[in-house]
C-alpha cells in the first residue's frame, strides 16, 4: 500500500533537523574539513594539469583537493577579506610582486622544509622562508607566424615592435592583474632606456602599441589567439606549446633585458597562515616538487620545472624543446624583475591614468 | 477585506526585507567610506572625508563617473528605442504565437549575462560575421573595430536590459485600449500624430519607469564592461573591483560605491520630480 511507504511530515522534519544539527557539530565539521584542501591557482589547462598530476598524489593519500580559481591578485584580495575568519584556501600560487605584501601582513606561513622532502633537491634560489618556487614561465612575445608572414612583418625582436601599424587592432597586452604584465612593462621600460626602477618610461611605448585589448585571463587570450582575433601579445611560451597542439600557428621570440634575454616569471607556492590542513597542504606542495610530477606538469603546460632533474629531462621533449630555451644556464640567462626596486603604487597609478585606452 | 489585508502583509514583509537588504550594506559602505585606508584592507579609526575629497577633486575619477553615466544613459535610450516598437507590436499582434514570443523573451532574460556577453564578443570580433558583412559591403575598405570599446559595452548593456524593457512596456501598452487609436484614426490622425498625441502620453509613465530601471541596471553593470570593454573601458563598477583587487583599499572602494548609489538615486529622484512637475504645469486638454 502506498501509505506504508509514505514518510510522515514529523519524521521528515525531525530527520532534517538532526542532519542540520549534526553538520553544525564542531567535531564533524573539523573532520570533514581535514580531508579536503583548497588550492588557489589559475584556471584552464593549468588547473587541469595540477589536478591530474599533483592532486592525484593527495587523493592517493586519502585527501581531496578543491580549487579557488583566480589571479594571484584576486586570491590575495580573498585572503584579506577573510582576515580574522576561516581562511578561504590552504595553498596558494602567486608571484614575486605579492610576496612582500603577503609576508608583511602575515598571510602566509613560514615553511618547514623538513616536512617537504622533495624541496631538498631544489636550487637555493627556489627555497625561501615563506615560499617555494615550483616552476617558471618563460616570457616573451607570442605571435601568429602565419599572419606575420601574410602581413610581411619580420618576427618581433623587441616589445616595441608590436607598435607596427600593420598590427593595429590585433595586439593584446597583459593587464596589471596578469602575471605576464610585469616582464612586459619592464621589457618596455628597458627599451625606453629605463628599468624596473622607473616603469613609467614604458607608458609612451604602450600607448604607441595601442593594444586592442588588455587581457586579464590567459584562457580568454587563448580563444582570441586561436580565432585570429588577436595575432600578437607579450605572453609566455607555455601557451605556444599548448596552442600548437590545436594547430594554432604560434611562435615566440625572447626580447633582451640588458644583458639577459627573455623573462622568467617564477611561480611561487605558499601555505596559507591559519590553515587547519597543514599536513595535507605540505603533502600537496611536496607532490608538486616530485621530479616526475614536475616534468609531467612542465611538459603539459610548457613551463620550466625548478627541479634540476626534471629540467634536464624536459630538454629532450621535442614539443617543448622547439619553444623553450633549455640548457644548463636557462635560469641564469633569464631576466627576473627585482620588485624591491618597483614602486607598485606609483606604477598602478600610472597604469590606470596614463595608459591610453580605446 | 481579509484577502486584501493578507496581501498587504505579504507586500509589507517583502518590502521590509528588500529595504533591509539594501540599507544594511549601504550602511557598512557608508561607514567604511568615512575612514582612511591604512593599506591591505585596513582602515584608520578617525572619521574623515578624505576619500570623498580625493574622488570629487580628481578629474580621473570624475571622468570615470561621466563615462559610466553616458554609456548607461545611451544604453537605456537604445533599449527604449528598440523595446518600445517591439512591445507595441507584441501587444497589437493577433496571433497565438504572442504568448510563445513572450515566454521566449522571458527565457532569454534568464540566460547568464556571461554567456550572452561571450556570444556578443564573437559577433562583434574582427573575425566575426558582422565584421565580415561590413567588410564585404564596403568592398574591403572598412574593417570597423567593434569590440573592446565604449560601443561594445553599450551593445552589451542593451542586450542585458532589452528583455526587461520589452516586458515592462508590454504590460503598459497592453492597458491602452485599441479603441483610442481607432478613434484617433477616424478623426484623421496620422501614424506619427497618433503615436505622439495618444500612445506615448498614455504610456509615458511606463516608458520612464522602464528607462530608469534600464539605466539603474547599466550604472551597476560589471560583466559587460569587463568582457566587452577588454580593459579599455573603465566604468565605476570596474574601478571599484580594481580598487579592491589591486589596491585592497576598502575605504576608497566603499566611497566609490556610496557615490555611485547616490548619483543613481539623485538621477532617479530628479527625473521623477521633473516628470511630476511637467505633468502639473501641462494644461489638461478639456473634454
Amino acid at each position: 500500500m502506498p501509505g506504508n511507504h509514505r514518510i510522515r511530515r514529523r519524521t521528515f522534519l525531525a530527520g532534517t533537523a538532526m542532519l542540520a544539527g549534526a553538520s553544525l557539530m564542531p567535531g564533524l565539521r573539523a573532520a570533514s574539513a581535514a580531508e579536503t584542501i583548497k588550492v588557489a591557482t589559475w584556471g584552464g589547462s593549468w588547473r587541469d594539469s595540477l589536478d591530474k598530476l599533483v592532486a592525484e598524489k593527495v587523493r592517493e593519500a586519502g585527501g581531496a583537493v578543491d580549487y579557488v580559481l583566480d589571479t594571484p591578485q584576486g586570491n590575495l584580495a580573498k585572503l584579506v577579506a577573510a582576515r580574522g575568519g576561516v581562511v578561504p584556501f590552504d595553498n596558494m600560487e602567486s608571484g614575486l610582486e605579492l610576496v612582500q605584501l603577503m609576508a608583511a601582513d602575515r598571510f602566509i606561513a613560514d615553511l618547514d622544509y623538513s616536512s617537504i622532502p622533495n624541496a631538498a633537491a631544489l636550487p637555493e634560489l627556489a627555497r625561501a622562508k615563506n615560499y617555494v618556487m615550483t616552476l617558471g614561465s618563460m616570457d616573451g612575445i607570442v605571435y601568429n607566424h602565419e599572419v606575420f608572414e601574410e602581413l610581411g612583418i619580420a618576427p618581433p625582436q623587441k616589445y616595441s615592435d608590436l607598435a607596427d601599424p600593420k598590427l593595429a587592432g590585433k595586439v593584446a597586452f597583459p593587464d596589471i592583474t596578469h602575471t605576464q604584465h610585469w616582464n612586459a612593462v619592464t621589457g618596455l621600460a628597458y627599451e625606453a632606456g629605463g628599468s624596473e626602477a622607473d616603469l613609467k618610461k614604458a607608458v609612451p611605448l604602450i600607448n604607441e602599441i595601442n593594444p586592442a585589448y588588455f587581457y586579464s585571463s590567459s584562457t580568454d587570450l587563448s580563444t582570441r589567439m586561436a580565432s585570429g582575433n588577436i595575432v600578437a601579445a607579450p605572453w609566455h611560451a607555455g601557451f605556444v606549446v599548448r596552442l600548437r597542439r590545436d594547430d594554432v600557428p604560434l611562435s615566440i621570440t625572447y626580447p633582451k633585458f640588458g644583458d639577459k634575454q627573455g623573462g622568467l616569471w617564477p611561480v611561487l607556492h605558499h601555505i596559507v597562515r591559519g590553515t587547519s590542513n597543514v599536513e595535507m597542504a605540505r603533502a600537496f606542495l611536496n607532490a608538486y616538487l616530485d621530479p616526475e610530477v614536475q616534468l609531467a606538469h612542465a611538459k603539459a603546460t610548457g613551463v620550466l620545472p625548478i627541479n634540476p632533474e626534471a629540467l634536464r629531462n624536459l630538454a629532450s621533449d621535442p614539443e617543448n624543446q622547439e619553444v623553450l630555451r633549455l640548457d644548463e644556464t636557462t635560469f641564469e640567462n633569464l631576466f627576473v624583475v627585482d620588485f624591491s626596486k618597483v614602486d607598485l603604487r606609483e606604477w598602478r597609478n600610472a597604469w590606470m591614468r596614463d595608459v591610453s585606452r580605446g | 477585506m481579509s484577502v486584501k489585508r493578507n496581501y498587504d502583509i505579504a507586500l509589507a514583509i517583502a518590502l521590509a526585507i528588500s529595504v533591509l537588504l539594501f540599507l544594511v550594506p549601504q550602511f557598512f559602505f557608508l561607514r567604511e567610506s568615512l575612514f582612511e585606508s591604512l593599506g591591505m584592507g585596513m582602515s584608520g579609526d578617525t572619521l574623515t572625508l578624505v576619500n570623498y575629497r580625493m574622488i570629487l577633486t580628481d578629474t580621473y575619477y570624475l571622468e570615470v563617473f561621466w563615462r559610466t553615466f553616458v554609456i548607461s544613459a545611451a544604453g537605456a535610450g537604445a533599449a527604449l528605442l528598440l523595446g518600445y516598437p517591439t512591445a507595441y507590436w507584441l501587444t497589437r499582434m493577433r496571433s497565438r504565437f504572442v504568448s510563445m514570443l513572450i515566454i521566449l523573451l522571458l527565457v532569454s532574460s534568464f540566460v547568464s549575462i556571461v554567456v550572452k556577453v561571450l556570444g556578443l564578443s564573437m559577433l562583434l570580433s574582427s573575425q566575426g560575421p558582422l565584421s565580415a558583412i561590413i567588410n564585404v559591403l564596403s568592398l574591403g575598405q572598412w574593417q570597423p573595430q567593434m569590440l573592446h570599446n565604449d560601443f561594445a559595452v553599450g551593445v552589451g548593456l542593451v542586450q542585458y536590459t532589452l528583455p526587461l524593457v520589452v516586458m515592462l512596456l508590454f504590460g503598459v501598452i497592453q492597458t491602452i485600449p485599441e479603441s483610442f487609436e481607432e478613434a484617433a484614426i477616424v478623426h484623421g490622425a496620422t501614424d506619427w500624430r497618433l503615436f505622439r498625441r495618444v500612445i506615448l502620453p498614455l504610456s509615458l509613465n511606463g516608458v520612464l519607469t522602464a528607462g530608469l530601471i534600464a539605466f539603474n541596471m547599466n550604472m551597476g553593470a560589471f560583466t559587460s564592461a569587463v568582457l566587452l570593454g577588454g580593459g579599455n573601458v573603465l566604468t565605476v563598477p570596474v574601478l571599484i573591483q580594481q580598487t579592491i583587487i589591486l589596491d585592497v583599499d576598502y575605504p576608497l572602494a566603499a566611497t566609490l560605491a556610496v557615490l555611485l548609489t547616490s548619483v543613481v538615486l539623485l538621477i532617479n529622484l530628479a527625473l521623477v520630480f521633473l516628470h511630476r512637475f511637467s505633468a502639473i504645469r501641462q494644461p489638461r486638454s478639456g473634454s
